[in-house]
């Protein structure tokens, strides 16, 4: 016991000591809009996972002055809920800070920045997802994978140019049937146990 | 809990054959009085290991979908007012099942009532397999969620196979055990779901297949209850009541009892902000870790489920300091006790919420679950006090009032995104401190409350309290006989200063 205590002491000391805060992530409102991204699902359209695909094209918007891209050196490429998709639901929630912000959860593909060069990808529409809509954004990010700048299908109200995917249900007959099964033999088990009762009872 | 009528002044059987042997020592009753954790021996230590088992496994199933929400929401893309709707009707069903059972033990025994009650809540386990919409989603986790009546039945159970000695730890640990399933389910739904994706499977088909593992665990421990099961030490209800060993009491007296006495509405009240409050979190916590500290699924529900496996020690340990409290300081030290380490657990769930480090989160966690099911091991130190003709109905208010807490605090706090869910955990802990205050309004004229001492009026005797819970014409009768047995062994709730003063008997204790 006085072992157990002396832990609980230690743990409590460590704890109480004040740490440095966990350094923030970057901005989103810091971000410059410097890519042009697009994407191949139209305005509506209704994609489904494991199915179709979705076309990204992205370039570094030509009519920036030169040398806004130099400390580029990655493009990560992710697709991002639409406000739809994040009403009443606080675990998809939008934040400034990059490091705890969630619109874009799921990542679609990273690559080296090739320079000033269209660069595209194509990507199946993973099984994983969920149903909802969505857009798609790409963020460039320098050496220590830090994001510098971003572009996205969708306009900064993200209104326009979303798109709906329809996640697989991961239902299958054969749960339907395998549960109908367990059911039917725990309730027939009840009911063979009252007639047994019954019968018992009338033997006395 | 009113079974037997007729005395045995020694281990007779009424058609006078020798005595039967029991594994455990016994007392006049057949009720064990000793407790040996590690036996099987029928009918005392199996029926508290298949008891407390079903019971587990109810838990198991009512809990199985919280560690598996952060995928069961993207699935059926579920909002935070549709989980939290769900989680409310979860824990609602059993508010009027837990009543239903008091009953039902009383009729028909708690090996037919349990069984029957866990085998008809195994279809809605399997079918949360084949859910497809918020609806159905909400649907199952209301039907489940009766299975926590299997409560009650537990408690029952073990009153009629433990002498009063034993029946505190026997019930303390049944009763634990029994919610250790919450806690235990949060480590198994993630773990069986990694193996099934493992083997193959998407992640939105493996969460389905993991449900037939709670549906098979309730399904054969229902099995388990209903064929080595035994109501009494003697035999089974059915038998008992033909040769006429076993008597049957008025439900509408029973009922009118109950209701009026206003101790049994004070502790359904407080039992809501113990058990309630830990049904909340076990509804809530696993989401919370995932989503506040950005952990994956198998960390969170290993954090989630040390919440509910303190449950192991802790409400037993709830039980003892009742017990040892009492044998000091009575009815007094139970209830003061209680109090303390209620409103404890209330100050340590305010600073859960406000812990923004996950180690510190963790282990403030921790101590507040072994106050909060320590808290609901002392309730039950109170509670088979307060009544002795309707101790399965008090124990069934008592219980239910512990699911209209659930329901109260997750309708205030976690339902939508009105609050954060550590802002939800923190107004929790507030209401915890305030709704723990009534404990001091519970006052017993042998033996005191809280604020006052016991009565000094000649009259204030623990025959006189329980002989008042019959009427002068069933007196008459003499139905009221076996609560004079049992006034007579609570004095000991006079605690050590007062147990040697003589009682004064108003009715004689036989006739």
């Amino acid at each position: 016991m006085e072992k157990i205590s002396l832990v609980l002491v230690a743990l409590l000391l460590c704890t109480a000591v004040p740490r440095p805060s966990l350094a923030k992530g970057v901005s989103f409102a810091s971000l410059r809009r410097t890519l042009i991204v697009s994407a191949s699902p139209k305005q509506g359209q209704v994609l489904r996972a494991g199915e179709d695909t979705i076309t990204v094209t992205w370039a570094l918007n030509q009519s920036l002055p030169a040398g806004t891209d130099a400390a580029y050196k990655k493009i990560k490429v992710r697709l991002c809920y639409a406000p739809a998709s994040q009403k009443d639901r606080g675990w998809r929630k939008t934040k400034d800070d990059l490091s705890k912000d969630k619109t874009c959860s799921f990542a679609i593909t990273a690559q080296p920045y090739a320079g000033g060069d269209r660069s595209n990808f194509t990507y199946l529409v993973s099984k994983e997802l969920p149903s909802g809509t969505f857009f798609v954004r790409a963020y460039a990010v320098d050496a220590a994978d830090a994001e510098l700048a971003f572009g996205q299908t969708t306009n900064a109200g993200k209104t326009e140019n979303l798109f709906n995917i329809e996640g697989i249900s991961g239902h299958h007959a054969s749960l339907d049937v395998a549960a109908a099964c367990f059911s039917a033999f725990s309730i027939l088990a009840l009911v063979a146990f009252y007639v047994q009762e019954k019968r018992g009872a009338k033997k006395k | 809990m009113g079974s037997l009528s007729i005395e045995h002044g020694d281990n007779v059987n009424s058609d006078g054959a020798p005595p039967r042997k029991f594994a455990l020592a016994v007392d006049s009753e057949n009720k064990a009085t000793e407790f040996r954790l590690f036996s099987f021996a029928a009918p005392h230590m199996r029926t508290f290991h298949l008891s407390w088992f079903s019971f587990f496994s109810c838990f198991v199933s009512t809990f199985a979908a919280p560690p598996l929400l952060p995928i069961i929401r993207d699935n059926l893309n579920l909002t935070s007012t549709d989980i939290g709707n769900a989680g409310i009707a979860s824990v609602s069903g059993a508010v009027f099942a837990r009543l239903v059972m008091g009953s039902a033990c009383d009729l028909v025994g708690p090996r037919l009532a349990s069984s029957s009650l866990i085998l008809i809540t195994t279809p809605p386990v399997f079918f949360t397999a084949c859910i497809n919409s918020p609806f159905s989603y909400f649907l199952v986790r209301f039907l489940t969620g009766f299975s926590l009546a299997s409560f009650v039945s537990c408690q029952f159970w073990m009153s009629s196979m433990f002498n009063p000695t034993k029946v505190g730890v026997a019930n303390g640990v049944a009763a634990g055990w029994g919610n250790l399933g919450g806690g235990a389910t949060q480590l198994i739904m993630p773990l069986v779901f990694e193996l099934i994706k493992h083997m193959g499977s998407t992640k939105f088909t493996a969460w389905r297949i993991a449900f037939f593992i709670p549906g098979v665990m309730q399904t054969v421990s229902a099995l388990g209850v209903m064929i080595l099961g035994q109501d009494l030490p003697d035999g089974n209800y059915r038998d008992l009541m033909e040769t006429g060993e076993k008597t049957k009491d008025s439900f509408s007296r029973v009922f009118a009892n109950a209701a009026k006495n206003y101790r049994g509405w004070i502790t359904a009240l407080c039992y809501g902000y113990c058990f309630g409050v830990e049904l909340a979190i076990d509804n809530v916590i696993a989401e919370y870790f995932y989503d506040r500290f950005d952990l994956n699924l198998r960390t969170a529900g290993i954090i989630a489920a040390s919440f509910g496996m303190a449950n192991i020690v802790s409400r037993p340990g709830g039980g003892f300091l009742s017990d040892f409290l009492a044998a000091r300081f009575g009815m007094r030290g139970r209830l003061w006790g209680w109090w303390i380490v209620q409103t404890l657990g209330g100050v340590l769930c305010i600073w859960l919420g406000k812990t923004s480090s996950l180690s510190l989160a963790i282990f403030v966690m921790i101590v507040f679950s072994v106050f909060v099911q320590a808290a609901c091991g002392l309730a039950f130190g109170v509670v088979p006090f307060i009544s002795r003709r309707s101790l399965g109905l008090v124990s069934g208010m008592t219980g239910g009032g512990g699911n209209v807490g659930a329901v109260i605090t997750q309708l205030l706090f976690f339902k939508g995104t009105r609050y954060t869910k550590e802002d939800g955990i923190t107004y929790m802990g507030i209401m915890i401190l305030c709704c723990t205050l009534p404990i001091m309004l519970i006052y017993f004229p042998m033996w005191g409350g809280m604020l006052f001492g016991p009565s000094s009026k000649e009259d204030a005797t623990e025959e006189n309290y329980y002989a008042a819970e019959w009427s002068a014409e069933e007196k008459a009768r003499g139905l009221h006989l076996n609560t004079i047995k049992f006034a007579e062994n609570s004095k000991g709730e006079r605690g050590r200063r007062r147990r040697l003063a003589p009682t004064t008997d108003a009715t004689p204790s036989h006739v």
